[in-house]
């Protein structure tokens, strides 16, 4: 099967960052953690959800968007919630920032979007999931609620008489864990995100 | 909070059935299917029409309760009745009317085009009426 090969186009993280706002505050006024991503996805914006019994397992994604849908892989949203709201927010990422690759797609199976995948560009590919994850750290972890969480969790964690210093990774990531458990993302999502926002120096 | 269109009786009963269930509100499925301790999967296709209505009057209840219907009115009958239309069956109250199932190939007929007598019609909706 051959498929056409969109060029995946530029977005600035600032792009992506806007539209992930416009998105929340559309549709929840107020942004508030845990964002409800599944609630987003399926009511506001009427995107089925499809749980798909061992998809990660047999071909190896959490989850890929159709037209109308996304499908997801049946044992995450129990075993890992965080990932599965993540996948959920990375799916939206494509829906919302890439119709061109969804309109040029003809997939009706996960192994039909795979081989949609490597269909594209090495270079396109890594650019469209790069936005989509950028999108999904966005939709998670908006910048405003993590700004609240970095001031109250370091007040929360601050241990007697010192204060947690974000020049250090060790602190960082205890205050990321802390705001993990409250946006009900991974640490991961957290680390990204907070240097996005300049919270703290890059550790990489 | 939306509320969407209801579908008419001539669209697909997983469409009027998903436009009920968002009337509720803010809810995903997996919410509604929690609580009212219904198969996600099996839902979701029954929304989709890959799957038919439950096939008994006691589950199709179920359904209809759960979207906010209360039993024994217009609505949940309605309800009841569109299940029923949708799986190509008569629903049992009308399927056990003798006189009614008798009559049914004068429906038939009309909806075939073929040649029915004013008299036959009045007497067809008169059963179901009184059924």
């Amino acid at each position: 099967m051959s498929h056409p090969r969109p060029a995946a186009r530029f977005l600035s993280y600032g792009d992506i960052r806007a539209s992930a706002n416009h998105l929340l505050l559309t549709h929840f006024g107020k942004i508030q953690l845990p964002v409800d991503i599944e609630l987003l996805v399926e009511y506001h914006l009427d995107i089925e959800i499809e749980f798909i019994p061992n998809l990660k397992a047999s071909g190896g994604a959490d989850g890929y968007l159709e037209p109308s849908r996304i499908a997801a892989d049946k044992a995450a949203w129990s075993a890992n919630t965080n990932r599965y709201r993540f996948t959920l927010a990375h799916e939206l990422g494509h829906r919302i920032l890439h119709p061109d690759f969804l309109s040029s797609a003809a997939y009706r199976t996960e192994s039909e979007y795979l081989a949609f995948q490597r269909s594209l560009l090495e270079a396109d590919l890594r650019r469209y999931e790069w936005q989509a994850n950028c999108f999904a750290g966005n939709i998670l972890l908006p910048a405003e609620p993590l700004a609240e969480q970095v001031r109250e969790g370091i007040s929360v964690l601050r241990p007697a008489g010192h204060a947690l210093d974000l020049c250090e990774l060790h602190d960082c990531e205890r205050l990321a864990r802390w705001i993990a458990t409250q946006a009900r993302v991974s640490l991961d999502v957290v680390m990204r995100r907070a240097t996005e926002e300049g919270h703290w120096v890059s550790f990489r | 909070m939306s509320t969407e269109p209801i579908p008419g009786r001539d669209q697909p009963f997983g469409e009027y059935f998903k436009a009920l269930r968002r009337n509720l509100g803010p809810m995903t499925m997996r919410e509604f299917c929690s609580i009212h301790n219904l198969d996600h999967g099996n839902l979701s296709k029954m929304e989709r029409g890959l799957l038919p209505p439950p096939r008994t009057t006691e589950k199709i209840s179920v359904l209809a309760v759960a979207v906010g219907l209360k039993p024994e009115t217009p609505e949940w009958q309605d309800f009841v009745d569109r299940a029923y239309a949708s799986r190509g069956e008569i629903p049992p109250d009308l399927a056990t009317e003798e006189a009614i199932v008798n009559r049914l190939p004068v429906l038939f007929r009309s909806l075939r085009g073929g040649p029915v007598t004013e008299e036959e019609v009045r007497l067809l909706m008169q059963l179901i009426r009184n059924s």
